[in-house]
């Protein structure tokens, strides 16, 4: 055997290796399509370690319920793709400078509709349906069952904000993928494009900051809501 | 923010199932539709390698293309060489021609895995040369450039490939002198290296818009840095790849 037959030979052992992991990791496709990647990998295998090497493509952590709210972010983030895709030729710096932050703001929309969720769970539950207080409960009772409604209150009000909020952020970015749509057709310049695009992507923050900001009912009246929403508002923020 | 309209959620589902059509379209364009755009639509094309979700679906399509692309380039050839004289053979295939299988398979394989083998060999300095502009890239990024490059290069040869075919028909029919054969023939076995141009051109193009990566105060300087690295790749790339065709020719053509 010569040099080059000795190399091949190690090169196609290395090349039947990598087939083998290409095989393991992907079996996404066709039967025909993998039978292609496994058949090319075994000799051209320097292309494939690279694909190997980047890991297994995080799948998304738990599909989304299908409510209201999740279409609704489905639907906006659907138009938002297609006018962000209408950018190219046109205006695609501002695609890559903004890349992050609208990913981002899909999390964030999703983060929220988690929380309206998770509030709506417990809301629901039946220990907290609102019952009477009776008469012959004792003072202390009686206070710690008002503290109570009025804390369930609070929740209530909280979770109806974020919702609002939400569907207010999604209306927003909604109007601005129909302006990049005109401001495309009116033959506005790139410039215009960009900045509306910078303000979806600020739409972001928008909700950050409605999720850090206190409550305004927390200056009610009663300081024992004011707790006790101040902490679980804490703790859904967490 | 409480000023603009609420949703209207209830249309949701139609529409919902129309845009997933096309995103389903969008993000895996099969490896025919990929050709499509890389002659039609290359700005879509490198929009697509940037997203680093989809370069590992795009690596295979472009493998495709660049296979059966050269396989066809190859048996081309082989035929044509089968059709001329033994005279008019090219002095570099002409001590291990003959007609017969073992040959024709050699020159096809030689061809088809030399040309994305070479590739392999001067994939780690293409990385090196964009880390050294300092261009922000994956080692999966580069890889798929270079292979958008071969099926650049593929998608051109199978472009020039009637051309050349119908010239060297011509020149069998009409009996011309076998100095000339040979001539066209050899043109012919360096065919790919002139289609590769429009390659180089791609994968020029391609690295050029990842210079947006670049820090805004030295993006121009570095540019001009890159552009000469990915030139001197080319030249790297062009060197090799005769090389190992060779190799592979003499290897297999026994």
């Amino acid at each position: 055997m010569n040099l080059l037959s000795t190399s091949l030979v190690l090169y196609l052992m290395i090349g039947a290796g990598v087939a083998l992991a290409v095989y393991l990791a992907d079996r996404s496709g066709s039967q025909a399509e993998r039978s292609f990647r496994v058949g090319t990998a075994a000799v051209f295998w320097p292309l494939y370690i690279p694909v190997l090497l980047r890991g297994t493509p995080t799948p998304p952590t738990e599909a989304m319920p299908a409510d209201d709210v999740s279409a609704a972010i489905t639907q906006v983030d659907c138009e938002l793709q297609a006018a962000l895709g209408s950018l190219r030729g046109w205006a695609e710096g501002v695609l890559v400078r903004e890349k992050d932050r609208l990913t981002e703001l899909r999390s964030a929309w999703s983060a929220q509709a988690e929380r309206i969720r998770e509030m709506d769970r417990l809301l629901q539950l039946p220990e907290h349906a609102i019952g009477s207080t009776s008469e012959e409960a004792s003072p202390r009772m009686q206070q710690s069952e008002q503290a109570r409604l009025r804390n369930l209150h609070c929740l209530q009000q909280l979770r109806e904000r974020a919702h609002d909020d939400l569907l207010g952020s999604l209306a927003a970015v909604r109007e601005l993928v129909s302006m990049i749509h005109l401001a495309k057709f009116t033959g506005a310049p790139a410039a215009r494009a960009e900045e509306i695009v910078a303000q979806i992507a600020a739409a972001v923050e928008g909700l950050s900051i409605v999720t850090a900001q206190e409550p305004p009912f927390l200056d009610g009246p009663a300081p024992s809501c004011a707790t006790a929403a101040n902490g679980l508002h804490r703790q859904i923020v967490r | 923010m409480k000023s603009i309209p609420v949703l209207e959620v209830e249309v949701v589902e139609l529409e919902h199932s129309e845009s997933d059509t096309q995103t389903a379209e969008i993000d895996k364009p099969s490896a025919l539709r990929l050709a499509e755009l890389l002659l039609k639509d290359r700005t879509q094309v490198e929009n697509l390698l940037r997203d680093e979700s989809r370069q590992a679906d795009l690596i295979p399509r472009f493998l495709a293309i660049s296979l059966t692309s050269f396989s066809l380039f190859g048996w081309m050839m082989v035929m044509l060489l089968f059709a001329v004289p033994a005279g008019a053979i090219p002095s570099v295939l002409a001590e291990r021609w003959s007609v017969g299988p073992q040959p024709a398979i050699a020159l096809w394989l030689a061809y088809t895995l030399g040309l994305i083998a070479a590739t392999g060999i001067c994939l780690p300095s293409f990385y090196f040369y964009g880390l050294l502009a300092g261009i922000r890239i994956s080692f999966l990024q580069v890889v798929s450039q270079c292979l958008k490059g071969q099926a650049s290069t593929a998608i051109m040869l199978i472009g020039v490939l009637p051309i050349y075919v119908a010239v060297a028909l011509g020149m069998l029919i009409f009996r011309t002198p076998e100095d000339l054969q040979q001539l066209v023939l050899s043109v012919g076995l360096a065919l790919p290296f002139f289609a590769g141009l429009w390659g180089v051109y791609s994968i020029y193009t391609g690295f050029m818009r990842l210079a947006d990566t670049l820090p805004g105060d030295c993006r121009e300087r570095r540019t001009c840095f890159l552009r000469r690295l990915t030139l001197a790749w080319a030249a790297c790339y062009t060197a090799v790849t005769p090389l190992m065709i060779y190799a592979l020719w003499t290897h297999f053509a026994g």
